[in-house]
């Protein structure tokens, strides 16, 4: 899963996509703002046929914190 | 009043970031002293439990930031207020369809330039919720508006105005808390715009 969203990130964010761990903060290591983000969890709903509630996107603020919650949501 | 900057290219991507903030930065800074007198330093910020920085010493003094690819702005008034800017140009569907609903979405693809059109309903929700000071913890597509009639309104935001200024390949929209006393009366003195961007 951490890969996957490896690949999702660099569409946005000019990085090496190994340089991406689970600790990797979206908004103060990859700059990431707000439109940025919402494209990238609109991809992965679309990808995995999933909703991701507004209200628990602001707990995603890591690649680790939102592989974990795929993961799960996808049990 | 809204002050604004547009920013010169080249760098890295994270430079750029960087220097947008810096721009951000001056322009509070420019806009304290100018209206209100005050120096701004790095001990005069602190931050909230919501994540939006105030002003130590003056809580009574409402601001917020935002950059993007060429422009950078900050807004300061008296009361809660939320400013975005974005570029225009090709928007992306997945956030489009995240952040919109139905009848946005309508709107937005029949519009004669969508991407425009995108932006103007994304930066009007993104200055909503900066106001709001909550970041993207509120249903954006609960944030909807409509772009054709003559004022800019969100019927689930009732207590908020809207503003939207559109130049030179940018969207700008502010959003302003208004005080349920005395109503949405002159808010010409927030709306204003100091720098290169007049609309």
């Amino acid at each position: 899963m951490l890969n996957y969203i490896r690949k999702n990130i660099v569409e946005y964010v000019d990085v090496d996509e190994n340089s991406i761990t689970e600790s990797t903060h979206f908004a103060r290591d990859l700059h990431l703002n707000s439109y940025d983000f919402v494209s990238i969890v609109g991809k992965v709903e679309s990808d995995l046929g999933i909703e991701i509630p507004d209200i628990e996107i602001r707990d995603l603020q890591t690649a680790g914190e939102m592989a974990e919650y795929l993961k799960k949501k996808m049990k | 009043m809204i002050y604004c900057r547009y920013l010169s290219a080249g760098g890295s991507q994270s430079e750029q970031h960087t220097q947008a903030h810096k721009q951000c930065m001056g322009l509070l800074a420019y806009g304290l002293q100018r209206e209100r007198g005050i120096r701004l330093t790095e001990q005069t910020l602190i931050p909230t439990p919501c994540g939006k920085p105030a002003l130590r010493d003056h809580p009574e003094i409402h601001f917020n930031l935002s950059h993007c690819d060429g422009m950078a702005c900050c807004i300061i008034a008296d009361r809660p207020v939320g400013i975005d800017v974005e570029r225009v140009r090709p928007y992306n569907p997945h956030a489009a369809r995240h952040a919109c609903g139905d009848g946005e979405l309508t709107a937005i693809e029949g519009a004669r330039d969508p991407s425009r059109a995108f932006f103007c309903h994304w930066t009007l929700k993104e200055s909503c919720l900066k106001a709001m000071g909550i970041g993207l913890a509120y249903p954006l597509k609960e944030l909807a508006f409509r772009l054709d009639g003559k004022e800019l309104y969100c019927p689930s935001k009732p207590e908020y105005r809207f503003r939207l200024w559109q130049e030179a390949g940018y969207v700008l929209a502010a959003c302003v808390l208004v005080d349920p006393q005395n109503g949405a009366s002159n808010l010409n003195h927030i709306f204003s715009i100091w720098g290169d961007a007049h609309g």
